[in-house]
């Protein structure tokens, strides 16, 4: 992949984060920090599904890295996690999946329901797999570096 | 007397913020965290404030632990999902942080709530521009044809445009996406007449992006891992059902043509 086909994709998906954003109503000081975390989450996706030439190790990091951006920014700017996170996911969602899913069902062409069932369903276990992992160890992850900062500051102090 | 009161006023707040957020597709677990905050602050937690939350009924128990002979105050109320604002969201979540700042009374967060409820805060032209821009983006990624993406983008401007129209008039949930999947497809079809289109299907696909159930996908499975087994379940059949009718639509449109 090129340097500008590179740009190009991290524009796209910018503009696509944004554009969900805005048919979801988001409230409009989201927009630009939705964009950003959905490009930015474009990095990681590219390079895990390169190095594992495996698109679901790609969504599974471009998640991750969705749920953790979301997680500060919302401390940060006072938003809630949800509105950032909702349309920076839209590049992962398995809508396309499902309708494709079921398509095939009723043109009963069977294999095609079989590989978009699978697709949509490993998709599915990819996003909300890897959020639940980040949403368990987060918390856990920001007090230890807390607890580590007390007991700087406390040593300093003493 | 006056204490009864300010626990009804109380457990109307906390159902009225808990309708506003189902009714604009909050996480369950949001609506959990708000009613306790708001509870919390007004009552320090002398008031025990329960609610029980599914995606058609809100249950909010209110109880005075001190007081053993009261009866348990319990409101009940129906309610749906009618669409997708986060700016709805957001602005529950401002008032609820003023509330627990002690910027708002009780009675000013229930009047600022009301008034919530009654505004309508959706803007026609940034859901259309918004679905411009999805459709057009997301359809030049899978096909890298910019007259793909820009018919994409065009159809599901139209599309979400038709979808809110309908919904106005209406109100009624689905009835909107299965005509407006027929639409774009019968549009794509007489484009097909005119002009050479190399992958109509991803023209179609990209055009219902805005309206896929992407958000009730999300909620859903959040609710589901948060243990909500009852709305968890329920969000995720309405958004296969959902996707369904869009399916439906445009099967509908192919057999006829055929």
């Amino acid at each position: 992949m090129s340097f500008l086909h590179f740009i190009l994709n991290l524009i796209l998906i910018f503009c696509a984060s944004v554009g969900f954003a805005m048919a979801v109503q988001a409230p409009n000081r989201s927009l630009l920090i939705t964009g950003t975390i959905g490009a930015v989450s474009y990095i990681p996706n590219i390079i895990a599904a390169t190095l594992a030439d495996d698109l679901y190790y790609g969504i599974v990091f471009g998640v991750a890295s969705v749920t953790t951006l979301c997680f500060f920014a919302a401390r940060m700017y006072h938003i809630p996690a949800f509105i950032l996170l909702v349309p920076g996911l839209v590049p992962y969602f398995p809508g396309q999946k499902m309708y494709q899913m079921i398509m095939s069902l009723f043109q009963q062409d069977v294999d095609q329901f079989i590989e978009n069932t699978s697709g949509f369903v490993e998709t599915s276990l990819c996003i909300y797999g890897s959020m639940l992992i980040v949403n368990l160890a987060l918390p856990f992850i920001v007090s230890f570096f807390k607890k580590i900062k007390q007991k700087q500051a406390k040593n300093i102090a003493d | 007397m006056g204490q009864d009161r300010q626990q009804l006023l109380l457990a109307k707040t906390c159902l009225l913020a808990s309708q506003i957020l189902m009714e604009n597709g909050s996480e369950l677990s949001r609506i959990d965290s708000t009613v306790k905050y708001i509870s919390n602050t007004y009552s320090e937690g002398n008031d025990d404030i329960d609610a029980y939350v599914t995606s058609t009924l809100i249950i909010i128990t209110a109880n005075d632990p001190m007081d053993t002979d009261m009866q348990p105050l319990v409101l009940v109320e129906k309610t749906s999902v009618k669409s997708i604002n986060l700016t709805k969201i957001d602005e529950i979540n401002r008032l609820s942080r003023a509330f627990v700042a002690h910027e708002l009374t009780l009675p000013e967060l229930y009047r600022a709530l009301q008034q919530l409820r009654k505004q309508n805060l959706l803007s026609v032209p940034k859901a259309t521009a918004g679905s411009f821009l999805l459709s057009s983006t997301l359809t030049y990624l899978g096909t890298q044809n910019l007259l793909n993406s820009f018919l994409a983008g065009l159809f599901g401007m139209m599309g979400m445009y038709l979808v809110l129209r309908i919904y106005k008039y209406l109100h009624r949930p689905f009835i909107g996406e299965l005509v407006v999947s027929a639409i774009i497809t019968i549009c794509v079809r007489l484009l097909m007449l005119m002009i050479p289109l190399s992958d109509y299907n991803a023209i179609i696909i990209g055009a219902l992006f805005p309206l896929l159930p992407g958000v009730q996908l999300t909620t859903s499975i959040n609710d589901i891992f948060d243990g909500n087994l009852i709305s968890g379940p329920q969000r995720l059949l309405s958004a296969m059902i959902l996707t369904l009718t869009m399916v439906l639509g445009s099967l509908l449109v192919y057999t006829i043509w055929r």
